[in-house]
């Protein structure tokens, strides 16, 4: 096989949920659902009849759409697809979008979440108190927005949508990602109730400025696999934990770094510990075999990325927005011998847990949090 | 194009693809849940934890793997830097000879804890273990229930003297494939790092264990179900449709308003059961499979399956459009020997009462017309 298998198209749409009107928090979203249902028709009517695979990423500023046929130029005409979607005429369209706000509504109090998400979720309510814009908006926000409100938003938004293809323009050919608004950091501890035999528990720690390249290769020094650091705490040395992910947030300004973990409930407290210290054990940095290590991780981790189906035309994307790209992360990363130790800020940590948890076990949380502050 | 090697007696397979920027790695190890010892069950599982590990400080180091444990194999999969393969590939190498870094008691009880955190669940969801019960009663392959066999006090009791003498049965060059893609540019270091003088470890011949006895899920009742025992790896759109969502049985009770409340398929080393679980009464299901059966099973699956495409699905297609996605299907798909082909087609229908399978009617399927 000589050309790449199949074919990707991303459709920018240039308003996210930042740009909601005032009391419609949630209509980004909203329009979002409407753009991917296939009762109304053009493009995923198109994806479900000729099983495209499809993915949307809403951001503050951005609703983003990304096709993958298995034909090499089967999604190129997808905005012409997208053009043409639209809820249903009457009556019918109003109860597609009754159920729509339905389904968003169920999303809303994360009915039907992963854990992983919930998890994802509880910490950012610890790290940034109540979030000041709703992305899924509230039922009562959903309800101001009408079919009329949706079809003027799809038409001027389609008519200003950009698309990138995996060849698409030159760096700094599209408007530029906007820099996410800053945010002041919180921090707490933020418990949820959430049924199942398993726990997860979750820590976020505030960094100083710290170069993006410098935080991933230490997001891999602590392993998101067998092979890093928060393996062997979790595993080897308290036997607490079966999985685990960490992560970075490396936006200037606000930066932090985070780890995951599913536990039995009665050990939520004992992994948020472990979490913690691990973490800031990063304020040793690390030396030149485990970073170089972690280095191999990242960048077999991001070409294969670039391998994704939709790798090659994100990453055009990237280029065209005058974003990094995954071959200017590895660039950079290929300069970094040793790792420098990691300055975290004089800030409370962001502790989360959702699980089926006693009062013990809630009072465990409150106790390790103010040990671990 | 596909390059075929050996190493040690361990085939390997490495197809170069001039598109590609990552170096993919997949190893099948013919040793599953099946060869767990009775009493024993959760050892193949603990010996894939310990084998995904390594001490970058004793050996080869810092590739991290995928690994799943299944009924008649095991799979360990990873993604490389295609500047430096060697790291992956005498990982997998190692891993297909038996050989890991030795486990001292945290790390042999601290993975013991993951895996008994996983079978766990199967403690409070017991439906995760009926499908492998059901598959069990319909193939005719051995020890389908292996994995759902596999509970927190038999975990317990696997010791790391267990562990070893199942890899030492289970685990050797014989007893598995490499697959390797990735650019043109891996070739040389791929034919380099197979060189080693001891690459596979000795081999061993491969005895698997006689599976235990059926068991069963006290407290689970009210509970019908479907199922489908086909060959393993031989692709039938029509088979898919016959229990697919709009197809003639699954299809048609969604349509009345019962929804299947699980769905799974089990895969043994010949033969692989798709199973369908709902709740409720059997009679409505009893009528919808005399009809199935009795009028023509292939032109009513086909009439609710979309048409393929290019020959090959969309599903396959997204699953194979990168490196590491055409080793993993090459991976699950390999077939070890001694495998005895089997032919069976056959359609089944169960009434699950007290944790026990009831089967109230069988039959068994005509080849398809092609």
């Amino acid at each position: 096989m000589t050309a790449r298998p199949g074919g990707a198209r991303v459709v920018d749409l240039p308003a996210g949920y930042r740009d909601d009107p005032p009391g419609q928090a949630g209509r980004a979203a909203l329009l979002a659902a409407v753009l991917s249902d296939p009762r109304c028709g053009g493009a995923p009517a198109r994806a479900a009849a000729e099983g495209w695979r499809t993915r949307h990423r809403l951001d503050e500023r951005c609703s983003s759409f990304a096709y993958w046929s298995p034909r090499p130029a089967g999604a190129a005409a997808v905005l012409d697809e997208i053009r043409r979607t639209r809820l249903p005429a009457g009556s019918a369209g109003e109860s597609v979008l009754a159920e729509l706000r339905a389904r968003q509504a169920a999303a809303i109090e994360g009915r039907h979440a992963a854990p992983l998400a919930l998890i994802g979720r509880a910490l950012e309510r610890a790290a940034w108190g109540a979030p000041g814009h709703g992305l899924l908006g509230t039922p009562g926000t959903l309800a101001a927005v009408s079919t009329t409100d949706l079809a003027e938003a799809h038409e001027l938004l389609v008519s200003q949508a950009t698309v990138y293809h995996s060849e698409s323009e030159p760096a700094g050919s599209a408007a530029p990602a906007p820099r996410p608004a800053r945010r002041d950091w919180r921090g707490g501890l933020d418990v949820a109730a959430h049924p199942g035999a398993d726990a997860r528990v979750g820590v976020r720690l505030p960094v100083r400025d710290s170069p993006p390249e410098v935080l991933e290769l230490l997001v891999e020094v602590l392993g998101t696999g067998p092979d890093g650091r928060m393996h062997r705490a979790l595993r080897h040395h308290s036997r607490l934990a079966y999985g685990f992910t960490v992560a970075c947030w490396p936006q200037p300004g606000s930066a932090s770094i985070g780890a995951t973990a599913t536990v039995a409930p009665q050990h939520a407290a004992a992994a948020v510990r472990v979490l913690a210290t691990t973490l800031r054990q990063l304020a040793d940095g690390a030396g030149a075999a485990e970073t170089g290590l972690a280095r191999w991780r990242c960048r077999a981790g991001l070409l294969a990325e670039l391998d994704g189906p939709f790798g090659a035309v994100l990453e055009a994307r990237r280029h065209a927005r005058g974003e990094r790209g995954a071959r200017q992360r590895l660039a950079a990363m290929a300069r970094i011998d040793t790792l420098p130790g990691l300055a975290f800020a004089p800030l409370p940590p962001a502790v989360a847990a959702v699980g089926a948890f006693h009062e013990r076990h809630r009072a465990e949380l409150a106790d390790v949090y103010e040990e671990i502050r | 194009m596909i390059r075929r090697f050996e190493s040690g007696g361990l085939p390997v397979e490495l197809e170069v693809l001039p598109w590609a920027c990552s170096f993919g790695a997949a190893l099948a190890v013919g040793c599953g849940s099946r060869d767990d010892s009775a009493g024993r069950e959760g050892a193949a599982h603990l010996a894939e934890h310990l084998m995904v590990l390594s001490d970058p400080a004793a050996g080869p180091g810092g590739a991290p793997l995928l690994a799943v444990t299944g009924i008649d194999r095991t799979v360990y999969r990873g993604v490389g830097d295609p500047d430096d393969v060697g790291i992956l590939v005498r990982r997998l190498l190692d891993i297909a000879g038996g050989r890991c870094a030795p486990a001292g008691p945290d790390v042999f009880e601290g993975e013991r804890h993951a895996v008994l955190l996983e079978t766990s669940r199967m403690d409070h969801q017991p439906l995760l273990r009926l499908g492998p019960l059901l598959a069990a009663a319909a193939a005719t392959e051995p020890g389908l229930d292996a994995i759902a066999a596999t509970t927190t006090e038999s975990v317990r009791r696997v010791t790391p003297a267990d562990v070893a003498e199942l890899i030492a049965r289970g685990y050797s060059g014989t007893n598995a494939r490499l697959f390797l893609a990735g650019p043109p540019s891996v070739i040389r270091d791929v034919e380099a790092a197979l060189e080693r003088p001891d690459t596979a470890g000795t081999t061993t011949p491969h005895r698997p264990v006689a599976a235990p006895d059926r068991f069963s899920l006290p407290g689970l009742g009210d509970l019908v179900a479907v199922t489908l025992v086909r060959p393993r790896n031989v692709p039938s759109p029509a088979l898919d449709a016959l229990l697919g969502d709009r197809g003639p049985i699954v299809g048609l009770g969604t349509a009345d308003g019962r929804r299947p409340l699980g769905r799974t398929t089990i895969e043994g080393r010949a033969q692989r059961v798709d199973v369908a679980v709902w709740r409720g009464d059997a009679a409505p299901f009893e009528r919808r499979f005399a009809e199935v059966v009795a009028g023509d099973w292939q032109a009513l699956a086909e009439a609710s399956a979309s048409p393929p495409r290019g020959g090959q699905t969309v599903d396959g297609q997204w699953r194979r459009a990168t490196p590491i996605g055409r080793v993993s299907d090459a991976a699950d798909r390999c077939v070890f020997f001694p495998a005895e082909p089997s032919e069976l087609r056959q359609l089944a229908l169960w009434r699950v009462t007290d944790g026990r399978p009831e089967c109230l009617a069988r039959h068994r399927l005509g080849t398809e017309r092609r």
